[in-house]
């Protein structure tokens, strides 16, 4: 197991490499450079400008030169300033992190609760009238988009509860009871779309293993009905599930930043799509480098996962 | 609007006998000044706002303004950064103007009026003495002098710490005389230079204080403006605190401002209706027609200086003939440009924007503004451009440049032009303009400081800013007139000239300036809504409740 771990963070190492390359150059293909945007439809007015700041950035100088500066800062902790605003960019990121992380663990909670025992009924009850309701809704939950979702439930909120709560973040450990009243509505957006696919997955999961011998064998040994569906058929049913958790927790760290603007959540999101925008180089590569790191932990953790719910699976 | 459809919409505006008499008197003065209400910055609602600065008459409230508050706004995106003598953007002026204190400002009516220098002198047209406001403290209570104003204009030019060096590129001296005197000599004599010492963006700095920070102030602010900057957290907050050092009696009335950042419109939408913050701006009309009949808000419709469009590359054929440049000017409806595209929110412009009363001709003095397809069709023959294929970049960054494209597309394929529209990436845009690749190219135009970078900065052959490549002598000529005639109703006049001159050789098609709206709680008093987007007036801003 300790090999095996080992093994996976060196690779992960290499990869990581490989990525910060891969976004170094992407981002700088990309027409229209930092200073392009920073000008903007004022380019007319300050024309004479542009080469002067590219120097100031050190955008005139040869691209390997520029990732050996930046990798060589990144070594020692360093991710660098942010071109757009001046500030330094890690804590920009760690101010947002926990956000998204928050959002990301809140969703995928209620994802979980909600959509296994909804899965589960769907699959034991499969011709019930419920469990068509189960279908129906989390056939809604995939084709509906979390945006106008999301808008939906705050104009809904807003004009009838008198509730928002965007804009500032309120730290759980300043006010436990505001800072859930802030994630609760994303959370349940997001957690809506991502138990939608994860009902169907736990059904079909289940509606498989419940054709298998062995669960006909417990039935024939007399077992209760409810210990046949969770003690001999959900372990085996949950590795697809766990799968397909871990990939859209991934999802979930890069991906939700229709939900944060739209619920103004001051997240990771934003601040990469921004970042894209604007072609704050720096703040791109540093935020996308550390969300494939996350990504990358996350699946190690799914990976290791595996070996909990299902005996069979060992690492060598 | 009637009168009883504004009371409907404002509950304010219940007058009593003595309360109307009041307002007519303000009204009378505001006449006097030039500034009738009703065309205050043309905000429909603003004919109910008094702007206490511009008119120093009592204002027609019930209760006069009432101290105290804080002042809850959406804003849409983060500042991006804060050394007002290098940001750009409108998101960073709306806090350098509330923290730093300019030379000059704007009135509502865009006229420049007294700040910081009560009053200035030219002995000759390269030398102004500017006198400074005595006893102006910084909100570290150290006093504001000649050497600190001195210290920012240098500041901007430097090319290390600012980025004005193109609006004050012409100053060749600078000294403090005594404390509250300032003189200042230019190279050639340079009309715009009051108009960008009352920009937001040249704001006057503390030279001890900026020192003190190795020069770098893109993350710490001191000023003497009626603001101090309490905390800044990205995607999250500005908040603004009240100096109580400043120097202006009785302003700010706010104990302070905090603006959330919500970048979505459905998200400051709901921000509104659920009452957590005061007020928030849109550019979107159907937005504002959910406000338009609650009585629980108060929505500010404002032209903006932002005027819709199409640049013309004049070094490529066939566009280099003029005549094919005045054929696109005859063939296009402006109106139906404004109607179909902005649902007919905005105003028709020139090479001005028209909410620049001062300097904006009329659109009726350009002949080339009523359609007239077959002049543009023999226009095109005299060229032998018929059925000229031309190439049109467009980003869909602004859903307005793509729309205006379309219409575009379609009216000049009635006179035989076949406009292929190309649409590219927003920063692909922005370089292929700043390139002059293009043939013709359409962009939301912002405000400038003053009429000369609508004009000479856009036009003249030598601007770095000219991407149309117009090279016209004569043009030249008249740009550099205008910058140079400092008495401003002589300028206005060779201004006058230049737009016709510039409407007539079309280096650029201009369409319309459309309109924002301000949607507010109606206990927010003393609003003024500006056509360049600044807030300058927040100080006059107080809370009736």
């Amino acid at each position: 197991m300790r090999n095996y771990i080992l093994r996976r963070l060196a690779l992960m190492l290499v990869s990581l490499v490989g990525v910060s390359i891969i976004i170094f150059v992407s981002i700088r293909l990309v027409p229209g450079d930092v200073v392009s945007l920073m000008m903007g439809q004022q380019g007319d007015m300050a024309a004479g400008q542009a080469e002067q700041l590219r120097k100031l950035f050190g955008l005139d100088r040869p691209m390997y030169v520029q990732y050996l500066d930046w990798a060589g800062d990144l070594m020692r902790g360093d991710f660098g300033v942010s071109l757009r605003s001046g500030r330094p960019i890690l804590p920009d990121i760690l101010l947002r992190a926990p956000i998204t992380l928050e959002l990301a663990i809140l969703s995928a909670l209620i994802a979980f609760f909600f959509s296994i025992p909804i899965g589960i009924f769907a699959a034991v009850k499969r011709d019930s009238l419920p469990a068509l309701f189960a279908q129906v809704g989390s056939l809604g939950g995939l084709s509906i988009p979390a945006f106008w979702l999301g808008t939906m439930v705050i104009l809904f909120s807003s004009r009838y509860l008198h509730y928002y709560g965007g804009g500032t973040y309120i730290s759980p450990r300043e006010d436990l009871i505001g800072n859930l009243r802030m994630f609760i509505l994303p959370a349940l957006v997001v957690g809506f779309s991502l138990a939608a696919a994860l009902v169907r997955y736990t059904r079909s999961a289940m509606l498989e293993i419940l054709g298998e011998d062995y669960i006909r064998t417990a039935r024939a040994k007399g077992l209760w009905d409810r210990r046949v569906v969770l003690h001999h058929a959900l372990p085996n049913a949950m590795i697809p599930i766990i799968t397909v958790l871990g990939l859209q927790i991934g999802f979930l760290l890069g991906g939700v930043v229709v939900i944060e603007s739209v619920f103004a959540l001051p997240g990771m999101g934003r601040l990469v799509v921004d970042a894209i925008n604007q072609r704050d180089y720096p703040m791109v590569q540093g935020v996308i480098l550390l969300l494939t790191f996350v990504v990358m932990v996350t699946s190690l953790v799914v990976d290791l996962l595996y070996a909990y719910v299902d005996p069979r699976v060992r690492y060598q | 609007m009637s009168n009883s459809e504004i009371n409907k919409k404002n509950p304010q505006l219940n007058f009593t006998r003595r309360q109307f008499l009041n307002l007519s008197a303000v009204s009378l003065g505001a006449l006097t000044f030039g500034n009738l209400l009703a065309s205050c910055s043309q905000a429909t609602e603003v004919t109910t706002e008094v702007p206490a600065t511009a008119l120093p008459l009592p204002t027609a409230t019930p209760t006069g303004p009432k101290s105290g508050g804080i002042l809850m706004s959406a804003a849409e995106t983060n500042p991006t950064g804060f050394d007002p003598h290098k940001v750009l953007s409108l998101s960073s002026q709306s806090v350098c103007e509330q923290v730093y204190d300019t030379m000059f400002e704007l009135d509502p009516n865009l006229n420049v009026v007294p700040r910081l220098c009560k009053s200035y002198e030219t002995p000759d047209d390269k030398t102004y003495i500017f006198h400074l406001e005595e006893g102006v403290l910084f909100s570290d209570g150290t006093e504001l002098t000649s050497e600190d104003v001195v210290f920012s204009i240098n500041r901007m030019l430097d090319p290390e710490s600012g980025a004005r060096a193109a609006w004050f590129g012409s100053v060749e001296t600078l000294e403090a005389v005594d404390k509250v005197t300032v003189k200042m000599t230019t190279s050639i004599p340079y009309a715009p230079m009051i108009n960008n010492l009352a920009n937001a963006f040249n704001g006057i700095v503390s030279k001890k204080f900026t020192e003190a920070n190795n020069n770098n102030l893109d993350q710490v602010m001191m000023g003497s403006g009626p603001f101090t900057l309490a905390e800044y957290i990205p995607d999250q907050l500005v908040r603004l605190e009240r100096n109580p050092k400043y120097w202006r009696k009785d302003k700010p009335y706010l104990d302070g401002s905090t603006a959330k950042i919500i970048p979505d419109d459905q998200g400051r939408v709901a921000a509104l209706r659920a009452k957590e913050v005061d007020d928030a701006w849109f550019i979107d009309a159907k937005v504002a027609e959910l406000f338009q009949n609650d009585p629980e808000y108060v929505v500010y419709e404002v032209p903006v200086l932002t005027h819709a469009s199409t640049w013309i590359n004049c070094s490529v054929e066939p566009l280099t003939d003029v005549r094919v440049r005045q054929a696109m000017s005859y063939a296009i409806d402006r109106q139906a440009f404004l109607d179909t595209v902005a649902f007919g929110k905005g105003v028709l412009t020139g090479p001005i924007p028209a909410p620049e009363k001062e300097w904006a001709l009329p659109v009726s003095d350009y002949p080339q503004y009523k359609q007239d397809k077959e002049k543009a069709m023999a226009l095109l023959k005299e060229a032998g451009a018929e059925g000229a294929t031309i190439q049109l970049k467009v980003s869909p960054q602004y859903v307005l440049d793509t729309g205006n494209a379309q219409v575009l597309q379609s009216q000049l394929k009635e006179v035989g032009i076949n406009l292929e529209l190309v649409t590219v990436e927003w920063g692909n845009l922005l370089d292929a303009w700043f390139a002059s690749d293009f043939e013709m190219l359409n962009l939301l135009m912002l405000g400038q400081p003053d009429p000369d970078g609508y004009t000479w900065g856009r036009f003249h052959s030598t601007s770095a800013g000219n991407f149309a490549k117009i090279n016209d002598p004569d043009l030249d000529k008249l740009l550099d007139t205008q910058r140079s005639t400092l008495d401003r109703t002589t300028r206005k006049n060779v201004l006058a000239d230049v737009q016709r001159k510039i409407v007539e050789l079309t280096p650029m098609l201009y369409y319309y300036c459309y309109y924002v709206w301000g949607i507010f709680r109606p206990y927010v008093k003393g609003v003024t809504p500006m056509a360049n987007s600044s807030g300058v007036y927040l100080m006059n801003e107080w809370l009736d409740k």
